[in-house]
Parts: C-alpha cells; structure tokens; sequence
C-alpha cells in the first residue's frame, strides 16, 4: 500500500546482486547502483538508459525474468528477479556490436545499403536478420489470464489530480464513477513533486485528494490499470494487472496528463541525460541521487525548484543553460540569472562514451565544454492525445510550445459527444485551473445523465465560472 | 499537371506503379499516375508483405511465380532494399479434410513447377520449434515463398519511373472519366483535366467507383481487413505460418516483429477502423499456436481492404465496350504479390493492343459469361 | 565513443540527418516522411520524435508546411501483451 515502508529487496542483473527499496523500480534500483547503460538502439546500438521515466520511450527495455522488452522505469523489484540486457554482446555495458556506431558513422541507409549487386544479398539478409529485434522470444508459456467486463455511468481515467477531482465531482453529483489509474499510486504528475521544493505547485493537494477519494461513495478506484484504447462501439480497453478489462460508460473523462517533448542534439541520446519528469521520479519517488555533477536546461521556474531538488539529493550543479522557449532546434539561452548560468550560449551537443561526461555550449566562437555525468532537460509539456484521437475528438493548437490539445466547450466536454477532457491534458496550466476543470466537468457529466434540474444546471454553471474567473485572473496582470 | 498524356494510371499502389514502370521499360513514358492521398496510403501501404506462389489455379501460380522471381531481382534492378526473404510458407492443417485440400493444392503447385512438400508434424516442428503442435495434422511448405517490405518496392517502382519522365501526383484525386465518340479520351481531377488515350484503373478498394465513372461496372467490393504488429523480438520465426480456417497468417518481419492477421467476417465496407475484436480475436489464435507468445506485446494495430471479385481472382485487361480502358483490381488481398507480373501484362497489352494469353482467365467478361473457379486459398 | 548523430527517433535509430534527406527526397508529408525515415514506426509509435520532426519540417525551407499535419493514431495506446488480449470472459 502507497506510503507504508516496504523490506529491502534484491535481485540481479546479470551475474550482480542488486539491493533495493521495496518501493523501486528495476530501473530505478539499477540507477543507484551506477548501472547507467540499460539497453543498446536498433540499428547502431548506441548505449541507452533511463530517460523519460514514464513508460514512453525504449531507453530502459530490458528482460526480466525471460519476459522481453519489459519497460524496467515502471516495473517494480521483486525478490529473486534476474534482469538481464537485450540485444547486446557480450553485455549491454560493454557491447561489441557499439562497432556498428562507429562504422556507420556518417549513418547508415538501409533503403540502399548493398543493393546491389545481387551476389551480396543473401548475406546481407542472413546479418541484418541475425542482428535484428529486441528481446527474445520466452523460453516458457504461462497460463492466460481471464478478461471481464466492468460498465460504470462515468469512468475517468487519469488519477492525476485533475482526474481525481473529476470523479469525485461526479460521485458527489450523484454519479456511479469509476477511476482508472496505471500506477499503483493516485497522483500522477503531484507524485514527482517535493513537498518542500515545489511549493505552489499542488503538491500538497495530494493528500487531500487521497483522502476524498477512498471516502467517497460512488467512486470506485482501479489501481494499475492502463486504458490502451478507445473502441467506438466496444468500450475502453484496459491492462489491470495483466488483464484485459472492458470498460464501458455513458460518459468519459480522460485526464491523461502530459510528456514531456524531448529536445534532440549531437548525442542527445546517451545514458545520464534525463528528462526532467525522470530525474524527479529518481529523486522524490526512489530517492536516488541521479548524478554527482549536474547541468540544467529549460525555462528558469522549472530549473530553480529542480536544482534545489538534486542539490537535496547530493547533487552539484555546475552549470545551466536557461532557455525560456526551449523546443527542438531553439538551445539557446537568453540572461543567465544565477552563478553558473551561461547567457546567450546555445547548446552544440553533449560528450561521453558509454554514459554522457560533458555538455558542449557554443556562443560567438567560444565554445565551452562543461564536464557533467547528468543532463536534466525541462522540454515543453504535450498534452497525451492517443485516446481522444482513438475517439475521434478533433484536437487544435495549444499555446506555445505544447502542441496539440483537444478542443472542450465550456463544460470540457470535447467534440465527441458524452466525452471530456480535463486537466493539463486539456490546456489547464496551474493546479488550480486543473482542479477546477475535474469539478466542471466531473459535474457536467454527471448532470447529463440525469433530466436538467435547475439545481444541477447551477451547479455546472458555477463550476464553469469559477474556472473561467480563475483563468481571467492569470490572464491579466496583478494590480 | 500537363494537359494530356498517352497512359494516365489511377492509382499509386503497386499495381499502378509496377504497370507504369513496365510501360517504361517499353518506352513509353509519356504517362502520368494519379494518386488522391500520399504515397502508400492504400493498400500497397497497409498489407502484411506476405509473397506466396501457392495458388489453387495454373494462372494465379504462373503470375506469382514469375512474380517472385522479379522480387529477388528488384533490389538489384531498381536500387531499393526490399528485403525479400524467402523463409516459405507453411500452411497448417488441422483436419483431414484439410490435409486433402492442402495436397490436392500442393500436388497442382507441383505440376506448374512450383515444388510445394507436405510435412509431417515431426517435420513442422523442426521447421518451427515454437509452434505448439496440439491438433496439427500436417502442412504443406513452400520455401520460395516469403516476405518484403512493402515502402522500398513503391519507392523503387517511383524513382524508376520518375527518373523516365512519367509523373507521379499524389493528392490528386480523380472525378471523372471522359468519352469521346465512345473512347475513353481522358480524366477530370482535383487538379484540372486531364487527356489520354489509355487509362488505367488501379484504384484498390474504389476501383468499381472509377469504373463506374466510365460507366462500367466491375463487381468487386471493399472489405476491412485489420492486421497488427508486435514488438521486435530476436529472430525465431522463418516462413509464414498460416491456417486455412480463419485465414490467420503470421511471420517475423526483418526488424524482429511479428506482424499478422486473421479473417473477421464482415459487410462491405472502406473502413480502416482497427476494433478490439480483431485484437482478441488474433491474440487468441496466436497464443494458441504459439504458446509462448503470451508475454509479446502488440505495438500497432491498422486495417486495410481487400477489393474483393466473385471469384477472388483479379480482374485484369481492357474493357471492349470502352475501348481505351483497362482494369487492375479486384486482387482480393494477393494484388501485391502479383504485382510484377501483371505490370508487364497489361503493359504488354496497351502497348500493343493485343492481350496476351496469361490474362485471358482474368478478363472482366468471365462475370457476363462462362462460370471460373473459385480461388480459395486466401488468406487475412 | 559514439559518435555525434543527432537521434531524434530512439526507438528506430532514426537520425536528423535521416530526415533531412528524406525531406529533400521530396517526401514532404508527414505520413509519407515516416514511411520512407522510419520514425514513429517502433515501440513508442511517434511519442518521443513527432514534435522534433514536425519542428524540423517547418524549418525546412523546401518542405513548407507538411501536406498532413498529424499522424494517425492507432491503438494500443501502449503495448499490450498477447496473452492478456487473449484472455476469455468467464461464463
């Protein structure tokens, strides 16, 4: 159960023993005990690591007791689990076919790679073919499991604080309400947050929406259940614990949340260089200590918390680059206001063999090379789109750098009819405007479903206003 | 987009394509190829790249013999890996009904020099270790058969004939087909009018909708069929491993997926929606089969169509009532694998007007006059 | 060492340089480009690159606006393991 102190654990990776908080991940663990190298790339297996720390990239794939391509950032320890590399000779820390980087140096195009002639492709197959795939194919079978079918009158998913509100908005109007959630916490992104470093951010909201929910009649809550998608005319599919769940519902609420967008660069891709959301999962929710020497990259309010948080880790940071619209080909920072920062530098690319040892930042022709075993990049929050788009909801521009979001009324009702988006999914910035928006439009589902009463009708327009006075007031500027 | 042209294709699939590059191989390349989305977006884009020489009719195995020799040439003809590779196809059967048709099949395979074996279950497993063997009577193997990737052979097909002149538009969707005097003399499009004297109808899942246009009416229609894609796993699987009851098909494409299919029955329609059904329903299958397949994970699922003819054979070469055009469809989920083959066909037949005689089985009038037998051994 | 490839898709190995040539190729929409460079094909299906390529073919002087600005989206959402899809309702 989250918050109870679970008994120390260990398993191996490879011929090593790895001791770990009960409450890690593999790949968490394998991070604390220097293990940076987690998996080699495709083509030129390049080393990779934890990176995204969210279960969306393929940095920290490895096997896990025979089962492959297991994403190792969300799969918690157990005892006795042998973890070991993938697609790597003779170990994924010190991989042989890494030659393959350095012969293809300038990269390598398979569409004509040895073409012609003739003679040679039988043998080009057989070696492409040898070297091809991830994980392999498990040595056993195991029993399958049974499916089942749940139907509730509103189902969230998402127990990120947006959908949490969202469903307890919804139970209280009186509402049958199922919430659905992949981790095995409700909190979503308030889970990476410290209470003492992150003041503001809604962070200490976590409790509270802890509290409602499990009091709440009417709101069902399913733990480590991930909705894979959208069928018109089927349901919602989830994962809960290895099960396939159908879901069905009069009305949706989708509150996904966001990831981050990653800013490519000259060697962009090698271990120690983390997305933000990863060196917060590292630090707040496996108390690791990500790196020694740190160097920062994004907008200055996500890097002052961030760097307060890692110096409490045992972090040094010795550098930073502050770049307030930072997005794919725009590195360059602007005035550096703190020690260590460096103004109008633009980010050239980063150093290292196995894992990164140094950033390379260019400004005129003075290039400075900044020793480092940790990268942290803030990049620019995207709205998670995959079930509004299964669902057909028509999506548009969000401000700025954070691409798409899908279009909501007033009620946050998106253009599929019946269902709504909330919370940062949805374009709300602030925890304020994300619980707002769960109240809304949690009430306004609700109230669908039942004859319009005036009381209800008042409801939701309140619920409504109170967001939009919220959003006015960030709009303009403080007296 | 010029104003006129000798050949103008509808379509930019591989039929399409294969039929403007064999134009050009016989010097005509005063052609144009109308495609309304972007390059591979039908199915020439969508399908599981499964090539198979194993047939029920002389004709269908000619043309995809002939086929599969032209694929194990194309990366070196036309400088595109298509990464043909020849693992076979292993057709299963559970019954001895279905034994005997897989050896019927196989003993005509045989006949026009396609040397399909049966095996025994001891030999399958051989071929196939992970294949869980409860219930499998026998097989019948053909290892010319195999895999490619599906984007280099269109890429290919594209430079070639670029690089010949012809040109290739894609978002440009056709309206209307012209007449004159009883010949066809051109088409209207998105883009303006266009004239020619010969015009193809490679149009996929809407080509009884542009044949209509011409006032012909060719009997196919559209069915979805969906396929998925797993993540990649280190190569275990060598041919294509199919089932004859529910046309379910898998193999093991040259990055490591697995990516297959299986037959859900459904009304006509040109929906690419991908359902949970089809997930389940080849989940099932697949782990039946291959029981260590539980803990693979699906990374995609689409869908396609199959443009589906009474009799599942193509329909293929002019229309004597229009003179002027021609007809490339009606494949029934095999157009690819044929594709080749029937590029130089009916670029032998607009070239010289005379149809040559491997086409003959395929001729549209066969739906007004005599009965054709039915190809059966399809597959998805 | 590796060396300085500027990866925008993990999952493929797909380089800038990779769709830069694309690009130029004449692939200039969004669906045809991740057909041709590969990215946005693997495990991750586009959640990692899509916005670096999309920044990347609106700097490209030659390609413009991409014809088709977003991809199609295809479930599952995440990967999904053949047994569990497997699985049969009880009764």
């Amino acid at each position: 159960m989250a918050g109870e102190k679970r008994p120390l654990v260990e398993f191996r990776f490879g011929h090593r023993r790895i001791l770990a908080r009960g409450e890690d991940t593999v790949a968490a663990a394998l991070h604390r005990a220097g293990i940076r190298v987690l998996s080699r790339s495709v083509k030129y297996h390049r080393p990779r690591g934890y990176f995204c720390g969210t279960g969306r990239c393929t940095g920290c794939l490895m096997t896990v007791d025979g089962e492959p391509n297991v994403r190792t950032c969300q799969r918690s320890v157990e005892p006795g689990l042998q973890v070991e590399g993938q697609n790597a000779w003779p170990t994924v820390g010190l991989d042989l076919f890494g030659v393959l980087d350095r012969l293809f140096r300038r990269g390598m195009d398979y569409h004509h790679l040895l073409a012609r002639p003739q003679a040679l492709q039988p043998l080009l197959h057989r070696t492409v073919r040898r070297l091809s795939g991830l994980g392999k194919l498990p040595s056993t079978s195991s029993e399958l499991p049974p499916a089942r079918r749940m139907r509730k009158q509103v189902v969230v998913v998402g127990a990120g604080p947006g959908g949490v509100r969202a469903a307890q908005a919804a139970a209280e109007a009186g509402a049958a309400v199922l919430l659905i959630e992949a981790d095995e916490q409700i909190g979503g992104h308030l889970l990476r947050l410290h209470p003492e470093f992150d003041c503001g951010s809604g962070r200490e909201v976590l409790g509270e929406l802890a509290e409602q929910s499990s009091e709440s009649p009417g709101l069902e809550l399913l733990l480590g259940a991930t909705a894979f998608g959208s069928y018109a005319s089927e349901g919602l599919a989830v994962v809960h614990r290895g099960e396939l769940t159908l879901v069905e519902a009069d009305r949706w609420i989708f509150a996904p949340g966001t990831g981050e967008e990653a800013i490519p660069f000259p060697n962009g891709d090698l271990p120690g260089i983390l997305q933000e959301a990863a060196v917060r999962a590292l630090v707040v929710r496996h108390k690791v200590r990500p790196g020694r020497e740190a160097f920062l990259i994004g907008p200055l309010k996500r890097l002052q918390p961030l760097a307060r948080l890692l110096e409490s880790a045992g972090t040094e940071i010795v550098g930073t680059l502050v770049v307030e619209d930072l997005a794919p080909g725009r590195t360059e920072s602007g005035e550096a206001p703190e020690q260590g920062g460096l103004s109008g530098f633009r980010l050239v690319g980063a150093l290292g063999g196995r894992t990164v040892r140094a950033v390379v930042c260019e400004k005129d022709r003075e290039r400075r090379r900044i020793p480092c075993d940790l990268v942290a990049i803030c990049g620019a929050p995207h709205p998670q789109l995959d079930l509004f788009l299964q669902a057909g909801a028509e999506v548009q521009p969000s401000e700025g750098s954070m691409g798409e979001k899908p279009q909501v009324d007033q009620t946050f009702q998106t253009t599929v009819p019946g269902l709504y988006a909330v919370g940062e999914a949805a374009g709300c910035q602030g925890i304020e405007a994300v619980l707002l928006s769960g109240s809304c439009a949690g009430t306004a589902a609700a109230a669908s479903l039942r004859p319009p009463s005036s009381d209800l009708v008042d409801l939701v327009q309140r619920a409504a206003m109170a967001y939009e006075q919220a959003a006015a007031k960030r709009r303009s500027p403080r007296a | 987009m010029k104003a006129s042209c000798e050949v103008a294709i509808i379509g930019a699939g591989v039929s399409g394509l294969a039929i403007a590059y064999e134009l050009t191989q016989r010097g005509i390349s005063d052609i144009v190829v109308l495609e309304k989305s972007y390059l591979g977006s039908g199915d020439s884009g969508r399908n599981g790249g499964g090539v198979r020489a194993q047939w029920t009719s002389a004709e269908n195995i000619a043309l995809a013999k002939g086929s599969i020799e032209a694929f194990r040439d194309f990366s070196r003809r036309l400088g595109y890996n298509i990464w043909f590779r020849q693992g076979g196809y292993l057709f299963l059967a559970f019954t001895a009904e279905e034994e005997a048709t897989l050896e019927r099949n196989a003993a005509l395979q045989r006949e026009h020099g396609v040397p399909t074996r049966m095996l025994s279950p001891q030999e399958i497993h051989e071929l196939v270790p992970a294949l869980g063997l409860s219930g499998i009577v026998a097989g019948a193997y053909h290892r010319g058969d195999g895999v490619l990737v599906p984007y280099p052979v269109l890429w290919g097909y594209l430079r070639a004939v670029q690089e010949a002149g012809v040109e290739v538009l894609p978002f440009t969707e056709v309206t209307g087909i012209d007449r004159e005097s009883g010949r066809i003399s051109g088409v209207r499009t998105t883009r303006g009018s266009l004239r020619a004297t010969a015009v193809v109808d490679a149009a996929g899942p809407w080509s009884s909708e542009i044949a209509a246009m011409a006032g012909v009416k060719v009997p196919t229609q559209p069915f979805r069929h969906e396929i998925l894609a797993t993540e990649p796993l280190k190569p275990f699987l060598d041919p294509m491993v199919v089932t004859l009851s529910d046309g379910f098909y898998m193999s093991q494409t040259m990055r490591g997926e697995l990516v297959g299919g299986l037959t859900v029955p459904g009304e006509p329609s040109h929906s690419w929606d991908s359902s949970l059904e089809f997930l389940r329903r080849f989940a099932r299958r697949a782990v039946e089969l291959f029981p260590r397949l539980a803990a693979v994970r699906v990374q995609r699922q689409w869908a396609g169509s199959y443009d589906v003819s009474p009799d599942h054979n193509a329909i293929l070469g002019d229309v004597p009532e229009r003179p002027g055009l021609y007809l490339a469809c009606g494949y029934s989920g095999h157009g690819f694998m044929i594709s080749p083959m029937v590029g130089r066909l009916l670029a032998e037949l607009i070239a010289t007007g005379r149809t040559p005689a491997l086409l003959e089985p395929y001729h549209l009038s066969r739906f007004g006059t005599a009965e054709r037998a039915e190809e059966t051994l399809v597959i998805g | 060492m590796t060396t300085a490839k500027t990866i925008i898709c993990r999952c493929e190995d797909v380089t800038e340089a990779d769709v830069r040539a694309a690009l130029h190729l004449g692939f200039t929409d969004l669906e045809s480009l991740k057909r041709y460079a590969g990215f946005g094909t693997g495990p991750c299906q586009g959640k990692g690159c899509l916005s670096a390529v999309r920044a990347l073919v609106r700097e490209t002087a030659e390609a413009g606006e991409p014809t088709t600005q977003r991809l199609r989206t295809r479930p599952p959402a995440v990967p999904v393991a053949l047994g569990a899809l497997a699985g049969k309702e009880e009764g």
